[in-house]
């Protein structure tokens, strides 16, 4: 389950804001990213009592591609919320979170460090493990 | 792994290597000596003849490029053959001649698991053995062929310029021109006929591999039997099959594309020392396959991509070491949990 709360920033009214949660496989290679969960809140529907009650994003999750911290290739799932203020003024932030327990198995140590880089922004997030479902989700509301 | 092989071939050596060699070699001189024919033909008729008078003869021109053309086709045809009858057996080559129409069975992988958009789907064939056949990758024929496309077309270049070199009737700057390329194109020529003869040598001597599994797709912490078959016309020194992970990253470095590609897991599945083969025995042996516990599924995006696949490798006394590669679709399993990333 995910859950994220939106802080104002004084002076900057917010334009939109996009949920979304991705996969993104990276490392050496360029950047390959997957779209599978999108939300946009558009400025009309924005109101200020969105900045005190906290958000929940709910999907069903796919069966692939598996969070992996390879050698060379990484693939790292995250939910992404990105906050417009307008004259192309954005803030967004990760929280990344693991698919599965894929690993490799002579590549001990290789963990997934490379996967935490949260930029810092005004949104507060937290993810529950799932205890044991057949269909991994993240749930947010 | 626990291994179990078996071999149903006979412990003395096979007839008939050497001959292979010899074909394989004739062949290609016939196709080399055509397209040389071919070109000096050609090149001359197109040099030397006027709008009113051909430069030979109509009757000798024509019996000249039917001879070209007949020694052309003549040693395709001996290469073509040579390649498919050395490998497999009659009795094999009858069964997937038989089996053609139950292909369709398989279809079923082709359209399945549509919830994996990353995950390639190598498509197996109809097995003879064990129920699934595994795809050998085309890297080593399309090896050959542009080894002979490179030769074919440095001798004929090479075979233009032989007449403007030597001929008097040329201009002093053509034949000056003609004489400093003429080495440096009969080296390039020669150096990919080498590679031709080797690469052929490679395919006729040791003969094409197959590989046969009994349960597909496969998936992590899951187990099956493995069929080898390797027909062919000489000792192997060693036989080894391996099963390897790899990732490929391709990324841009300045106004080049990259493509790094690393080994992550490798594992000897079998290995077996001093092997006979021959076209109507091949060597065959079976042992198991198993894709390890946590291990990742088979990945492919734009610029990455995590394959799975099993070497067949040969070694042979005085032969370059053959590596044929067999892909597999390896498929997540089903049961999939999440958790938070831990921060740092």
């Amino acid at each position: 389950m995910c859950e994220y709360r939106l802080r104002a920033v004084e002076g900057l009214a917010i334009h939109a804001i996009e949920t979304s949660v991705v996969w993104i496989a990276g490392g050496k290679g360029s950047e390959d990213i997957g779209v599978h969960f999108f939300q946009r809140i558009s400025k009309d529907a924005i109101n200020p009592s969105m900045l005190v009650r906290p958000h929940r994003v709910s999907t069903v999750l796919p069966n692939s591609p598996l969070s992996y911290p390879g050698m060379i290739i990484q693939i790292r799932w995250c939910v992404r919320v990105r906050m417009f203020y307008g004259d192309e003024l954005e803030l967004n932030q990760d929280l990344d979170f693991i698919l599965g327990n894929a690993q490799v198995p002579d590549t001990s140590g290789n963990r997934l460090a490379d996967n935490q880089k949260l930029d810092s922004g005004t949104i507060d997030g937290e993810i529950a493990p799932d205890d044991a479902p057949s269909k991994a989700s993240v749930d947010a509301s | 792994m626990s291994k179990k092989q078996k071999s149903f071939f006979p412990t003395k050596r096979p007839h008939g290597r050497r001959p292979a060699i010899a074909e394989a070699v004739l062949a290609g001189i016939l196709v080399l000596l055509g397209v040389i024919l071919l070109a000096v033909t050609i090149t001359l008729t197109a040099l030397y003849s006027t709008p009113h008078q051909l430069y030979i003869s109509v009757g000798y021109l024509s019996l000249r490029i039917i001879l070209a053309l007949l020694l052309i086709t003549a040693g395709s045809y001996f290469i073509i053959s040579l390649l498919w009858k050395v490998g497999v057996s009659r009795e094999r080559r009858e069964a997937l001649v038989n089996r053609a129409g139950e292909i369709e069975l398989l279809n079923e992988f082709r359209h399945r698991r549509e919830d994996l958009p990353t995950v390639p789907v190598e498509a197996p064939l109809q097995g003879t053995v064990l129920p699934y056949r595994l795809r050998c990758s085309r890297r080593n024929l399309w090896s050959l062929i542009s080894s002979a496309a490179m030769s074919v077309s440095l001798v004929v270049i090479a075979s233009i310029l032989v007449p403007t070199a030597i001929e008097s009737g040329s201009s002093a700057n053509q034949r000056s021109l003609a004489v400093v390329f003429l080495p440096i194109i009969c080296l390039a020529a020669a150096w990919f006929l080498y590679r031709f003869f080797r690469q052929l040598l490679k395919l006729t001597g040791i003969g094409p591999s197959s590989i046969e599994i009994s349960q597909y797709p496969l998936f992590p912490n899951s187990k099956c039997n493995m069929r080898l078959f390797q027909p062919g016309r000489i000792r192997l020194k060693v036989l080894t099959v391996w099963l390897i992970c790899q990732e490929e990253a391709t990324y841009d470095e300045g106004t080049d594309i990259r493509t790094e590609r690393r080994d992550v897991f490798r594992h000897r599945l079998f290995r077996k020392r001093s092997v006979d083969v021959s076209p109507e025995h091949p060597f065959e042996a079976e042992f198991d396959l198993e894709i390890p516990d946590q291990a990742i599924h088979s990945f492919k995006s734009a610029n990455n991509r995590i394959q799975w696949k099993i070497i067949v490798q040969a070694e042979a006394k005085k032969w370059p070491t053959l590596n044929r590669e067999f892909r597999l679709s390896v498929y997540p399993r089903t049961a999939i949990e999440t958790r938070p990333a831990l921060r740092v």
